[in-house]
């Protein structure tokens, strides 16, 4: 699904990303870990094609293309999804009226219809409930006065609602209440088959007992230092990067 | 007043030889004309100054405005820029070639009629607010109106008199080189109205809205400035007397130009004041606003949030001035400007100035120019939103957040289309 070869990155002249290697295949969960300031979002920001982050050096295939080749929209179209760390506030743009223009874009860039406002309404509304996101969120301004957990959900509400190939998911776990996470882990699960794949990034093994990942990565020093299965996350939980970053 | 130039001079003579014409052919405004005529005897300014920084002052002097031709009317259509509601009451501006519609069915306690018709009851009305409170070098546009007003519209709403269905105001266009027109609306104590406002300047116009809010009576104003090729000049002068309230909806666009002078005067403890609005312009359109918010009494709050949008070559003014008198303690006072800039060739002036002079007050000033924000507009790219249509939705949003809470009358539908059209 998503191949990166020996990526170069910086963003604001500041060489960030140093030769990372990373395959996800059909199907497969992903998790990435690694200490502040390594370059975590700094890969998720360059794969979704932020402006300001300079690839210098690297290959991106997605699904056979050449991702580094597409606008940032195109991207989504050929069914990236990055919920962003951060999510941004956008006020006086409604949830639903965002939603449906993504929707439609991507179903136009597919050759298909705009999608009905009934069959939009009945769908945002059982994603919505599933997320215990109270309706009326669609409503309120793009993120606009949400709480860290509400934009995480949203964040969420918007995969479930899109659809794509590949989800990259920043953090998406900081921050939420214990039944938030469950709530959050049950999307990604929803999500998971096996035509879809999830690079996750995250500080915290607590999620991946919800989510369990085919394999962990370690991304220090602008490069992925390590790789495992599931046992990884534990042990990086019991001793720290220290032992990875030092011996690297 | 330093010499004038010819065309002011010539401008001020054609002016009080129409304004005294005027008094033969509509004797109902006489006073004001001689009260305008005396301000215009004094001679008008030139040049650039202060308050008239960044908009040309002299082509508000149009002759046009002198001219005594009267052709028949157009029968005014009213345009379908807003969803108007069943339940209304309209009112037409009057000027030299319309008269005020007269009005029909109204409502208990709402009286409407034209300066010129004014009777022994509305008479007093007009003597006691015409013209009260209003700064003839701070608005310096006023005395053309006054001495060239051919007749005008009273307004008024009875003590304790809630007045249900909406006062739709327009003004006809046409018949006219030029319109002078003025709307004296006077809520009487404990009184309630929606007024909504939609302006057709399809001429140069001098217009005047004068507001007189008694005590605890509440008014919502709406107004809908479509863009349009004549200079535009606007007036609208507001006096809240103690616990009365005041919510203020306008939006503007530009023209060659517009200039709205907006001046509240709290002149009575306890009451509150709330403006939005958004004001837009495209091509070489011109936009100038002027606002005066004046603290004169205590314990009294005014909110204010304006939007403005300046693509292509246009410019957009806006002068927010706060003036907390020394006896306005507790005052609360707040003002908020964002603008955007959609072009590299636009451009923004917006200054606050603060006038403070009493000691226990809250006042909070914010004024931003900038570009659509580029984080928001990744994110909806990222979300499969070509560029422009992301850029069409942060304009459409950032209009939408100083719409009107219901917004009843669709107007940020309407906008939403203007912006549509404007971007092609
Ligand atoms: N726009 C920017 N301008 C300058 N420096 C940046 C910018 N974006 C990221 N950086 C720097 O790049 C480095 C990597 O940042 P990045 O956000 O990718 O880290 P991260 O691994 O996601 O960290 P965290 O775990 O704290 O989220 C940091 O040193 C950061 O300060
Ligand atoms: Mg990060």
């Amino acid at each position: 699904m998503l191949e990166v070869k020996n990526l170069h990155a910086s963003v604001a002249g500041k060489p960030i990303l140093n030769g990372l290697n990373l395959a996800i295949p059909a199907g497969e969960v992903h998790a990435v870990m690694g200490p502040n300031g390594s370059g975590k979002s700094t890969l998720t920001n360059v794969l979704a094609g932020k402006p300001g982050y300079e690839v210098t050096d690297g290959e991106v295939t997605f699904n056979g293309q050449n991702l580094l080749d597409l606008e940032v929209e195109d991207r989504a179209h050929a069914g990236l999804f990055l919920a962003f760390q951060y999510p941004t506030e956008i006020p006086g743009v409604s949830n639903m009226e965002f939603l449906k223009a993504a929707i439609d874009s991507q179903r136009k860039a597919q050759g298909e219809p705009a999608i009905s406002a009934m069959d939009f309404m009945q769908q945002a509304r059982a994603i919505a409930k599933r997320l215990d996101l109270n309706p009326e969120f669609l409503k309120r301004g793009v993120n606009e006065g949400f709480s860290g957990g509400e934009k995480k959900r949203n964040e969420i509400l918007q995969l479930l609602m899109l659809n794509p190939k590949l989800a990259i998911l920043d953090e998406t776990d900081s921050g939420l209440d214990i039944d938030a996470l469950q709530v959050v882990s049950d999307g990604v699960n929803a999500f998971r088959a096996p035509d879809h794949s999830v690079l996750l990034v995250t500080h915290y093994q607590r999620i991946l007992n919800y989510v369990k990942p085919d394999r962990v990565h370690v991304l220090a020093r602008g490069q992925i230092l390590r790789s495992g299965d599931a046992s990884l996350a534990q042990e990086l939980e019991a001793r720290g990067y220290g032992w990875i970053t030092d011996a690297a | 007043m330093t010499t004038m130039s010819a065309d002011t001079q010539t401008f001020i003579e054609h002016a009080l030889a129409r304004s005294e014409q005027l008094d033969q052919e509509q004797p109902g405004c006489r006073k004001l004309r001689e009260a305008g005529r005396t301000l215009l005897g004094g001679g008008l300014p030139e040049g650039r100054f202060e308050q008239w920084k960044y908009t040309r002052i002299t082509p508000f002097y149009d002759p046009a405005f002198a001219a005594a031709e009267a052709a028949p009317a157009s029968a005014g259509d009213k345009k379908n820029l807003v969803q108007w509601p069943q339940q209304r009451v309209d009112l037409q501006l009057p000027d030299a070639a319309h008269n005020a519609a007269p009005a029909q069915n109204l409502p208990d306690g709402l009286t409407v009629v034209s300066f010129n018709e004014a009777d022994e009851q509305t008479r007093p009305l007009l003597d006691q607010y015409l013209n009260l409170g209003i700064d003839p070098d701070r608005h310096t546009l006023n005395p053309i109106n006054m001495a060239l007003l051919a007749d005008g519209l009273l307004v008024h709403v009875a003590a304790d008199t809630r007045i249900d269905p909406l006062l739709s105001l327009t003004s006809l266009a046409g018949g006219l080189p030029a319109s002078c027109q003025r709307l004296l609306l006077v809520m009487a104590p404990g009184s309630r109205a929606t007024l909504l406002e939609v302006a057709d300047h399809q001429l140069p116009r001098n217009l005047v809205v004068e507001i007189h809010l008694g005590r605890n009576a509440r008014l919502d104003h709406t107004r809908l400035q479509p863009a349009s090729e004549h200079n535009v000049w606007q007036l609208l002068h507001c006096r809240i007397d103690a616990g009365a309230q005041y919510h203020f909806n306008g939006y503007a666009m530009a023209g060659t130009p517009h200039r709205n002078e907006i001046h509240l005067q709290f002149i009575g403890e306890q009451a509150e004041a709330y403006l939005r609005g958004a004001f837009m312009a495209n091509g070489r359109g011109r936009l100038d606003h002027q606002m005066c918010i004046e603290h004169q009494a205590a314990h009294c709050r005014s909110e204010q949030q304006f939007h403005g949008i300046a693509l292509d070559k246009s410019e957009l003014t806006f002068n927010g001035r706060i003036h907390i008198h020394q006896h306005a303690q507790q005052t609360d006072a707040r003002l908020s400007n964002k603008n955007l800039l959609g072009s590299d060739s636009a451009k923004v002036n917006t200054k606050p100035e603060l006038e403070i002079y009493a000691d226990d007050v809250k006042c909070a000033h914010g004024a931003t120019v900038g570009q659509l924000d580029a984080e928001a507009l990744f994110y909806l790219q990222s979300r499969g939103i070509s560029t422009e249509e992301a850029r069409r939705m942060l304009l459409h949003g950032f209009v939408g957040s100083v719409l009107p809470d219901d917004d009843a009358f669709g107007i940020g539908d309407h906008l939403n289309q203007v912006l549509d059209q404007w971007l092609g």
